[in-house]
């Protein structure tokens, strides 16, 4: 929902604005060398929504042009916060970054979890044995 | 726009009138196409592409034209004039400027841009101060991405007070996600912002129910083992309940919040007054010194056993057959340990734990390595 009403023009020039910022987003996230995949869905997402937006400003349609243009701007958004978040991480930390998606990276940290649970759920086992024959 | 232009429609058979838009059109592309070529800037290719749909529409009208379709002629002339003035526009803005979103107080566009601000507020807090984040509390955070998608995708579908909600319960995880990794690295983070008016009556009590939750697991991080199994178990039922309210709030089921909040927040003041008693209280309480049963054991290992295999078939580990074998011999070496030590048989019990090792240790290596896996010594 939006503050106001908003005239063609000022849509057209909305929608340019967003392609001039996503183009910026594509690019940055291009040369990252982290690919976050949420990035990338984001970037995909925001493509999409703002071709059918220029689609629906072309039929004529202002409220569904403007409607898909909000939602454009929201995964641009997250893109753009996300891209900030990890340039700072890659310049001054570790490189280790919060993954947000469920990647295979993390499946792999969750079989590695799991597969160290059982370890322990074995030792404590064995300490069991130990502490029995003992007494 | 003179008033000649105004009148043509009046005057001008449709022919003509269609003749005209398309001979403006045509003109209009010469003088973008001009433009595009002096352009430089880093949205040119954007800019360009536009340019193109914008003649595959005029050869569209076109086509119209030629059908004598003049009605659709005009539509896809305007039509091909928007992506024309998109390419123009294109060149001459700047991603330097601020974008004005422009989103009114309380809109499902408000609560999602303040949802998705938050996670990435998280994520740069979490890396800065190189927190560490367990796997319970990161499958939290993919909770609330994944909340954010389905309140995106109920924008999309119109549908805003779906979206709110799905919005409002991803942080309200948030913020659960955000005290867990203060608690477990230790260190205050950020207060997140809670926003005042999402349609949900029961904010403020979900924060305070997340605040209580967070201070009882404070407390069970601070007793470590000599804690009363059955203070966990109120715990985790609390949890629970927290996890039941989000479901609520996300289906709008408000007197269901009213009724799980309360319980919730039940459980939370059970496990805190029995966390609180100490380690000396807890020595009175027989479910306290008892070991976790032989039977409770065997079944955790089994649904850990589970989850593993799954886990892994999702993930494409290599020699998947031998991988899934050993964790079953492992699981079997697990429960016959267990039957042979309830039996006194220790030593038996002994050997069947260590083969249960072993197997752990070989599906280790096929899974996190990519040498050849081995049987290695404890």
């Amino acid at each position: 929902m939006h503050k106001r009403p908003i005239s063609k023009t000022e849509l057209l020039g909305r929608l340019a604005h967003l392609e001039a910022i996503l183009c910026r987003l594509s690019s940055d996230h291009a040369e990252t060398a982290h690919k976050n995949v949420l990035v990338a869905d984001c970037i995909e997402g925001a493509k999409s929504e703002l071709r059918a937006a220029v689609k629906s400003l072309a039929a004529d349609d202002l409220a569904d042009s403007l409607h898909l243009s909000n939602i454009a701007w929201l995964q641009i958004n997250f893109g753009r916060r996300v891209i900030e978040a990890e340039s700072i991480e890659a310049v001054l930390g570790e490189g280790i970054f919060l993954e947000l998606t469920k990647d295979e990276k993390w499946q792999h940290t969750k079989i590695e979890a799991l597969l160290k649970r059982m370890e322990q759920m074995v030792a404590e086992l064995l300490d069991v044995v130990q502490k029995r024959d003992a007494s | 726009m003179d008033i000649f232009k105004q009148l043509e429609g009046y005057y001008l058979s449709p022919k003509a009138l269609a003749q005209k838009g398309l001979d403006r059109l045509v003109e209009a592309m010469a003088d973008t196409n001009r433009d595009l070529q002096t352009a430089e800037n880093e949205y040119l290719d954007c800019a360009n592409q536009y340019m193109a749909r914008a003649d595959r529409i005029y050869e569209r009208a076109l086509a119209a034209f030629k059908d004598e379709e003049y009605e659709q002629c005009k539509a896809l002339i305007e039509g091909s004039v928007v992506y024309l003035q998109m390419a123009v526009l294109i060149v001459q803005s700047s991603a330097d400027e601020t974008f004005d979103a422009g989103f009114a107080d309380g809109s499902a566009e408000c609560l999602i841009n303040l949802l998705l601000e938050s996670i990435a507020k998280t994520k740069l807090a979490v890396e800065a101060a190189n927190h560490q984040v367990s796997s319970a509390v990161h499958r939290c955070i993919l909770r609330v991405v994944a909340l954010y998608n389905q309140a995106l995708l109920s924008l999309r579908e119109c549908e805003d007070d779906d979206a709110r909600l799905s919005a409002d319960a991803g942080i309200h995880l948030l913020n659960w996600v955000i005290l867990q990794i203060e608690i477990e690295n230790n260190e205050t983070m950020f207060e997140l912002h809670l926003p005042s008016h999402t349609g949900n009556k029961f904010d403020a009590q979900m924060k305070e129910f997340a605040k209580d939750l967070a201070e009882c697991r404070k407390l069970f991080f601070q007793r470590g083992k000599t804690l009363a199994p059955r203070a966990k178990n109120h715990l985790i039922e609390a949890e629970k309940y927290f996890d039941l309210c989000l479901e609520n709030i996300v289906t709008g089921d408000f007197d269901d919040t009213e009724t799980n909040i309360a319980a919730g927040m039940t459980e939370v003041k059970l496990a805190t007054e029995l966390a609180a008693r100490g380690a000396a209280k807890v020595s009175e309480d027989p479910e306290a010194t008892s070991e976790e049963s032989l039977e409770d054991r065997v079944k955790s290992f089994k649904s850990l056993a589970h989850k593993l295999i799954s886990t892994a078939r999702k993930s494409n580990v290599r020699e998947p057959e031998v991988f899934e074998k050993k964790i079953d011999a492992a699981y079997h070496y697990f429960m016959r340990a267990c039957d042979h030590l309830e039996g006194g048989f220790l030593a038996e019990a002994q050997r069947l734990a260590k083969a249960a090792y072993l197997d752990i240790d070989f599906a280790k290596q096929i899974a996190l390595t990519k040498h050849k896996p081995e049987y290695r010594d404890l």
